[in-house]
């Protein structure tokens, strides 16, 4: 029996590619034959990974597909000799990127009508979250469950911070962090507004840091608003970002805001539940059952009745360290170990579908 | 509407606190306040879209 994980692309920094390589990781782990194929990657990451157009069907194989976008490449695996195991990240809804990122609009249409073609090519599915699975559930998928995002929190551990940053960061101003791709259904927008409301009527010592990469139809746009809103000097672009970058940021940052409308996990929230940042954050699609009974959560979109909460609990050390240890509890759950025992149960039930 | 903190909802006290402060805000400083609401511009279809007075899916 021998676990291929396939995926369309696997590139650095990318939440769907990095569990790729976690679970092929964590399956070897476990005893298992594991291995990569990827339609295109990131030579960075190369070691182990192979090309699709490589793979050769063998009898005990067993294919999972990792899916998170629409693309040609799903023929591909139509086209496997056998049924296959799907691993779903979510495909955001086409509507957020009309008229902003057309590419980005068609790729989730097309996504959402290849799932339902690979529905009837696959014998389980696993979800990152209990949103998506629901989701599968309702796409008319039988076999299901979650296997969240495998965090290895040894790597934060053992990663050094950035000098630059800390010194240009901690300097006495709040910091607010968001961290995530400058793209539309992440919302950034409606972080701005908070972070305005903030300035203006609770605390001009703020600024604001939006880590990630950006799509650069939308980041014009936020420029445009930051501008009206005279935020040139408090709303921070960090752009992509190495390993390092990313964890001295969560470390100088005070607390961390999402108001994003869509996700199909959302990691950051639990790196900076992981960090000790108190996670303000809109209860949209994933990001509850992400959160679990930990974080604050809002159910509408209101930005100063957010900014205002960020004062009241935020401010009070005491309930700041409230919702800090329930975060911490709420990391556990992500660990290697924890997802290991969940995977095993799953484990039994594919071989028996698949390898009869 | 409801705000949860570790799962729970917020007291009637925070509420309040929160409201209150909210209400004084718009109370110091209307034009501030209502340039929150300034819409997002981009993208020929999205300025369309605001100049035909469509408002954007509210959530």
């Amino acid at each position: 029996m021998n676990f291929v994980h396939i995926a369309h692309a696997i590139s650095y920094g990318d939440g769907a590619s990095g569990q790729v390589i976690a679970m092929d990781k964590m399956f070897r782990e476990m005893g298992l034959d594991s291995c990569i194929y990827a339609g295109k990657f990131d030579p960075k990451l190369g070691a182990g990974i192979k090309l699709f157009d490589e793979y050769r069907y063998k009898s005990g194989d067993i294919p999972i597909f990792h899916f998170s976008t629409g693309t040609s490449f799903v023929n591909k695996i139509l086209q496997l000799p056998i049924p296959i195991v799907l691993y779903y990240h979510n495909i955001t809804p086409a509507e957020h990127f009309a008229g902003i990122a057309w590419g980005s609009y068609f790729s989730a249409r097309k996504g959402r009508r290849q799932l339902l073609q690979l529905r009837e090519k696959t014998a389980f599915a696993w979800a990152a979250s209990e949103y998506s699975r629901q989701e599968l559930a309702e796409y008319g998928f039988r076999q299901t469950s979650v296997m969240p995002i495998i965090v290895d929190f040894t790597e934060y551990e053992s990663v050094g911070q950035d000098a630059t940053i800390v010194d240009r960061f901690r300097d006495g101003k709040i910091n607010i962090l968001f961290v995530g791709r400058v793209t539309p259904h992440k919302k950034q927008e409606d972080i701005i507004r908070v972070l305005f409301y903030y300035k203006r009527f609770i605390d001009s010592n703020v600024r604001l840091v939006l880590v990630g990469g950006q799509k650069e139809s939308y980041v014009s746009g936020l420029r445009s608003l930051i501008g009206e809103l005279g935020l040139e000097n408090d709303v921070v672009f960090s752009g992509k970002v190495s390993f390092e970058e990313l964890c001295t940021y969560y470390k100088v940052a005070d607390v961390f805001v999402c108001m994003s409308e869509h996700e199909g996990f959302c990691i950051p929230l639990v790196e900076a539940s992981y960090f000790d940042l108190p996670v303000f954050a809109f209860s949209a699609a994933a990001i509850p059952f992400t959160m679990g009974n930990s974080g604050v959560l809002f159910e509408r979109k209101d930005y100063p009745v957010v900014a205002e909460a960020i004062r009241l609990l935020a401010g009070d050390s005491q309930t700041r360290q409230k919702i800090i240890s329930a975060q911490r509890k709420r990391v556990a759950d992500f660990g290697v170990e924890k997802i290991r025992q969940g995977v095993e149960k799953d484990l039994t039930a594919i071989k028996n579908l698949l390898l009869w | 509407m409801r705000i949860l903190v570790n799962g729970q909802e917020l007291t009637t006290a925070d509420y309040n606190d929160i409201e209150s402060k909210i209400q004084a805000a718009k109370e110091t400083d209307l034009v501030a306040w209502n340039k929150l609401y300034l819409p997002l511009q981009i993208g020929w279809f999205n300025k369309l879209r605001h100049y035909l007075g469509l408002r954007e899916k509210k959530v």
